[in-house]
This record gives structure tokens, C-alpha cells and sequence, in this order.
């Protein structure tokens, strides 16, 4: 049987770890390899809305949207495909850290998805749950 | 004596990739899973996917 959590604990949670993101944070995307100890090669950098959150409003029902994400007009690109994605403090400390796959089976993700130098890379919504029950 | 687990944590994004050669925009919704073990079966199967030597470039939704 899986452990669950009150609404409370659960945004106790989530909040606990985005302020721990704080202030100047940034979305950053690795190739693979990457640990929240030794974050890879980063493909594309992301400063988030800088407030003492991580750039996320307060959560409600364990989740905590993020306010807006400034894009990467010039993304440093690599050959190998983004297989990570972390959000970093100021100081460039992964505070949260997770492979990444694509959600949807329509999407063709056969090749991985490759960031080349110079493309941009830009979020529209990004969500954070650090206890999903 | 039961094998207790931890949930765990996620993140979810939306992202679009405006290429730089094409102007072309790809969008990718992205799930991450904030584990150590769900983060190795996803990075199994991206390592897997990058074994193929085809064009790099792919559409979007």
C-alpha cells in the first residue's frame, strides 16, 4: 500500500524544496549522465522568475507552478540529446534534479531530442510536485 | 516484512524549440520523474534512442 500524504504535507513539501531553489534559480537542460551532485554538460539555461521560490508561486494541492521563464535565445546545443533537466540555485546548485522523457506517444522522440547550438529554447509551463500522493 | 517504497516526486513542462536553421518551432511536453530509479529507466531508454544514427531533426506537436 503507498504512502500518502495530507494536502497539507504535501505543500509543506513542495514548498520546502522550492525555497530551497530561492532566488535568481534557473531551469537547465543536460545530456546524458547528469546527477543532482554532478549535473552534466548544459544544453540550454532558463533564469526562472527570480523571487524567493524558485520562481514558482505557492503550491496548492501539492503542486506549485512556476511564474515565468525567461527563454535561451542562443542555446549552448549539443550533439548528444537532452536526457535531464534541473533547477538550479543562483549559485548553480541542482536543488531538483530528473531525467526527462517525453509525455505524450504522438511525439517522435526516436532520435532524442537534440538541442543544436543557437536554436532557442523556451518553457511555457513547467509544475513541480514533490509528493504526488 | 513489507517493501516499503517512497513517492515520488515530478516535474512537468511544456517546452518549444524555435530551430535555428529553419525558424522551424517544435513543442515537447516533458514528464520528469524525481527518482533514482525512475530516472534510470528513463535514461535507458533515451540512451537507447540516441543509439539511432538518423537525422537529429524530428517534428513536434
Amino acid at each position: 500500500m503507498a504512502v500518502t500524504h495530507s494536502t497539507a504535507a504535501r505543500n509543506a513539501a513542495t514548498d520546502a524544496v522550492t525555497a530551497q531553489i530561492g532566488t535568481g534559480a534557473k531551469l537547465k537542460f543536460h545530456i546524458t549522465g547528469s546527477t543532482v551532485g554532478t549535473p552534466s554538460a548544459t544544453v540550454a539555461t532558463l533564469p526562472m522568475t527570480s523571487n524567493a521560490n524558485g520562481g514558482f508561486g505557492a503550491s496548492a494541492s501539492g503542486t506549485a507552478t512556476a511564474a515565468a521563464i525567461t527563454s535561451d535565445t542562443n542555446a549552448t546545443g549539443n550533439a548528444g540529446a537532452v536526457a535531464f533537466a534541473s533547477l538550479q540555485t543562483s549559485a548553480n546548485v541542482a536543488v531538483v534534479h530528473c531525467a526527462v522523457a517525453a509525455s505524450a506517444s504522438d511525439i517522435n522522440m526516436t532520435n532524442g531530442l537534440v538541442v543544436a547550438a543557437g536554436d532557442t529554447v523556451s518553457c511555457s509551463a513547467l509544475t513541480y510536485t514533490a509528493l504526488s500522493a | 516484512m513489507s517493501d516499503l517504497k517512497g513517492d515520488t516526486g515530478e516535474v512537468h513542462m511544456t517546452i518549444q524549440i524555435t530551430r535555428k536553421e529553419t525558424g522551424k518551432v517544435e513543442e515537447y511536453e516533458l514528464v520528469g520523474k524525481c527518482t533514482a530509479e525512475e530516472a534510470e529507466q528513463l535514461g535507458i531508454a533515451t540512451s537507447q534512442e540516441q543509439s539511432n544514427g538518423s537525422d537529429p531533426q524530428h517534428s513536434g506537436s
